[in-house]
């Protein structure tokens, strides 16, 4: 249900349809151009927004439109996230870890997996592509995240298991004594680029 | 938001066969990415079967798909988890870029000023060679095996004998630590002599300047009281460019774009193309320092920027059908769309480079997390300040809590905006800009100009890829910064 008014827009929005999550990031996109309230009304699921006109005149009607459209985004978008939340855990969980446990054995690159040079092997993968099973299963996949993640706390001093705050000469001692045992420059690494501030 | 999103039907989403992926409506297509940066446009017919699980197995578009990580049960975990290390592999590097502001005195006053420059009897803001050699050391206590130390001000030059000394006592330190050290020096050039160019060329420094364009705009821009600016920058950045030619270390030139420059796109890049650079920069003011308090009269809109840069972008197309020249901004994104590389611009990364990957150090040894924050205490704020080269350890600096708040404020993972947004794999958001325009280093993305900027461009971009005779262009822009990328490894 709409009402709108010079001022301002109301809205009712049934919580069972959207999701609140969806409803929230809806109203938040349009935080710019109008000030939104958002309540539920009693202990149903209908949820009311108000959206008061900010300064420099929004179009409210077309707001409203707008609005509505913005609710199928961000349902779908919090579905999607939901569906692969644990997906999306496992693979950051798992290119973290394999960075800093000793044991891991780090991830190929993608120059070592190509397969522009073995028509075999692409044929191979196409295969077990084809043949491959459902995707792990979420539970599944928390055990798998919750062993990395033990992993990691085993690894490495508390509050710092990169060792980002261990100074480089602690770390790695004086360049005669222990080069080999250093980290290569890093694969993608540049001398990183910063404009000049304007001076 | 166009009516055409009603062909959105979240009731129908297959959570087993569509992957996790974001969307934006683009023209008349969806464009949809995800987690490892790849990108699709689809058509409203595909994107409602891709939604529903229901295209065909068989097709060209669904083994596309597959390939590139959108299809949730033919997803190839290993190649997925190696394409996200190698996109984010400068969160196991540590502080590479080290500012080092040897002075706050200048011989310009530019209109745009963000560092808020003294004039030149300001001595008591030149750096001590105590407190440079201090700041050194503290320089090669990162974990970064490689290092970039950038020289700004003021006018770096101002205090020629800081930056010889910096220059010499990191090369020497380097002759022990072994690490890949650059040093770039940022200056307008108008104190440049032989006599320093040789040293530097002799200690392979980069260098950096300041060219606002056609010379009665760049002298609007950029006020001289020697003279005119721009016919100092031109002639020495001839020499520079002329002798540095065939080296890795050379000199490039950066824009800052005002309100003047605006209906003078092509001027500008006119002036760079016959300058011989190999692209230019088209870069937005930022409301520091002195731009803060004129913006009402050299600043403008995201929307006006956006008109600029369009123009702007689609002549250097135009004039890459004759020789390759690359906006850099553009370069930036485009690599991060069509590569696993991240460029490791500081500015656009998730998080920023704040700590993490930049350290900004003061004439007076204070060390801030970014050289943003440091301007910021030219402002009389001193929020990002993480401690000093005079006390403390490197560890307490780096573990300082400003750094950890900027590192959540800027993973765009915690914006509830960008956490959402289509370019969320490209893109990257500053916490000292937000805190400038809008007080809160977390921002609100909906509000920001920058977000608008950045998406304005990434539209632009992703608009242009879609014809096969740009994608080419591009893939020569990225190439050449890969280039440079294999020399730095050596």
């Amino acid at each position: 249900m709409t009402e709108t008014t010079a001022q301002e827009l109301k809205l009712k929005v049934d919580s069972g349809v959207y999701p609140m999550d969806a409803i929230q990031a809806a109203a938040y996109t349009f935080s710019d151009r109008v000030y939104i309230r958002i309540a539920r009304n009693g202990g149903g699921k209908e949820v009311s927004l108000s959206l008061k006109r900010k300064a420099g005149g929004a179009d409210l009607a077309a707001i409203s439109d707008e609005f509505h459209n913005e609710l199928l985004h961000e349902t779908l978008r919090h579905r999607i996230s939901q569906a692969n939340k644990k997906i999306r855990e496992f693979i950051v969980t798992k290119a973290l870890v394999s960075a800093q446990v000793p044991s891991a054995p780090p991830p190929a690159t993608p120059a070592e997996t190509s397969e522009a040079d073995c028509p075999e092997c692409a044929a191979e993968a196409a295969q077990a592509a084809s043949q491959q099973p459902a995707a792990p299963v979420d539970a599944e996949l928390e055990k798998e995240i919750e062993k990395l993640l033990s992993e990691i706390e085993k690894s490495g001093p508390g509050g710092d298991p990169l060792g980002v705050a261990v100074p480089w000469e602690k770390k790695f001692g004086a360049k005669s004594k222990s080069a080999a045992a250093r980290p290569a420059a890093p694969k993608t690494k540049r001398a990183p680029k910063k404009g000049k501030k304007s001076r | 938001m166009s009516a055409k999103a009603s062909v959105l039907d979240p009731e129908r989403l297959d959570p087993v066969r569509a992957g996790f992926f974001r969307f934006r409506r683009l023209g008349q297509k969806f464009l949809i990415t995800n987690d490892f940066g790849r990108y699709g446009f689809l058509s409203d017919e595909d994107f409602q079967k891709f939604v529903a699980g229901t295209l065909d197995p068989e097709s060209a578009l669904y083994a596309r798909l597959a390939r590139d990580g959108f299809i949730r049960d033919r997803m190839d975990f290993d190649a997925q988890i190696s394409g996200w290390r190698s996109r984010n592999s400068f969160l196991w590097q540590g502080p590479s870029l080290h500012v080092v502001v040897v002075t706050l005195r200048c011989n310009h006053r530019c209109i745009y000023c963000q560092s808020n420059a003294v004039t030149m009897g300001g001595r008591d803001t030149d750096m001590s060679r105590e407190t440079a050699e201090k700041v050194v050391d503290r320089i090669f206590d990162s974990t970064s095996p490689a290092l970039t130390i950038e020289f700004q001000g003021g006018e770096p030059l101002v205090n020629w004998p800081v930056v010889k000394f910096i220059v010499e006592y990191a090369r020497k330190k380097n002759r022990k630590a072994g690490k890949h050290l650059w040093i770039n020096l940022v200056s307008n050039l108008s104190l440049m002599d032989d006599a320093k160019f040789k040293f530097l060329f002799d200690n392979q420094v980069n260098f950096c300047t300041s060219l606002d364009g056609p010379a009665d705009l760049h002298d609007k821009n950029r006020v001289h009281a020697g003279g005119s600016s721009h016919a100092e920058t031109i002639r020495w950045f001839k020499t520079i460019y002329r002798k540095t030619l065939r080296k890795m270390f050379r000199i490039e030139a950066l824009l800052t774009v005002t309100r003047f420059s605006l209906p003078r796109a092509k001027d500008i890049v006119d002036e760079y193309v016959g300058l011989g650079a190999r692209g230019v920069y088209l870069r937005s003011l930022s409301p520091l320092g002195l731009a803060r308090g004129v913006w009402d009269k050299i600043g403008y809109t995201a929307e006006e920027f956006l008109d600029f840069y369009r123009t702007a972008f689609d002549y250097i197309l135009e004039i890459n059908k004759k020789k390759t020249f690359f906006e850099q901004t553009a370069r930036i994104f485009l690599t991060k769309i069509m590569t696993d590389t991240d460029p490791n611009f500081l500015d656009i990364r998730s998080p920023c480079g704040a700590g993490i990957g930049q350290i900004a150090y003061n004439f007076d040894g204070g060390v801030y997390a970014c050289d943003e924050g440091r301007m910021f205490s030219r402002m009389g704020d001193e929020m990002f300040r993480i401690g000093s080269v005079s006390e403390g350890s490197y560890a307490q600096t780096v573990s300082h809590p400003v750094i950890k708040a900027i590192a959540i404020a800027s993973c765009l993972d915690n914006q509830a905006d960008c956490s959402r947004c289509a370019y969320k794999p490209y893109c990257g958001i500053c916490p000292v800009h937000c805190y400038a325009e809008q007080g809160d280093i977390m921002g609100r993305m909906p509000s920001s100009t920058r977000c608008r900027i950045h998406k304005g461009i990434l539209d632009h971009l992703f608009e242009k890829l879609a014809d096969k005779k740009n994608e080419r262009i591009f893939r020569k822009w990225i190439k050449q910064a890969k280039e440079r990328i294999s020399y730095q490894r050596q």
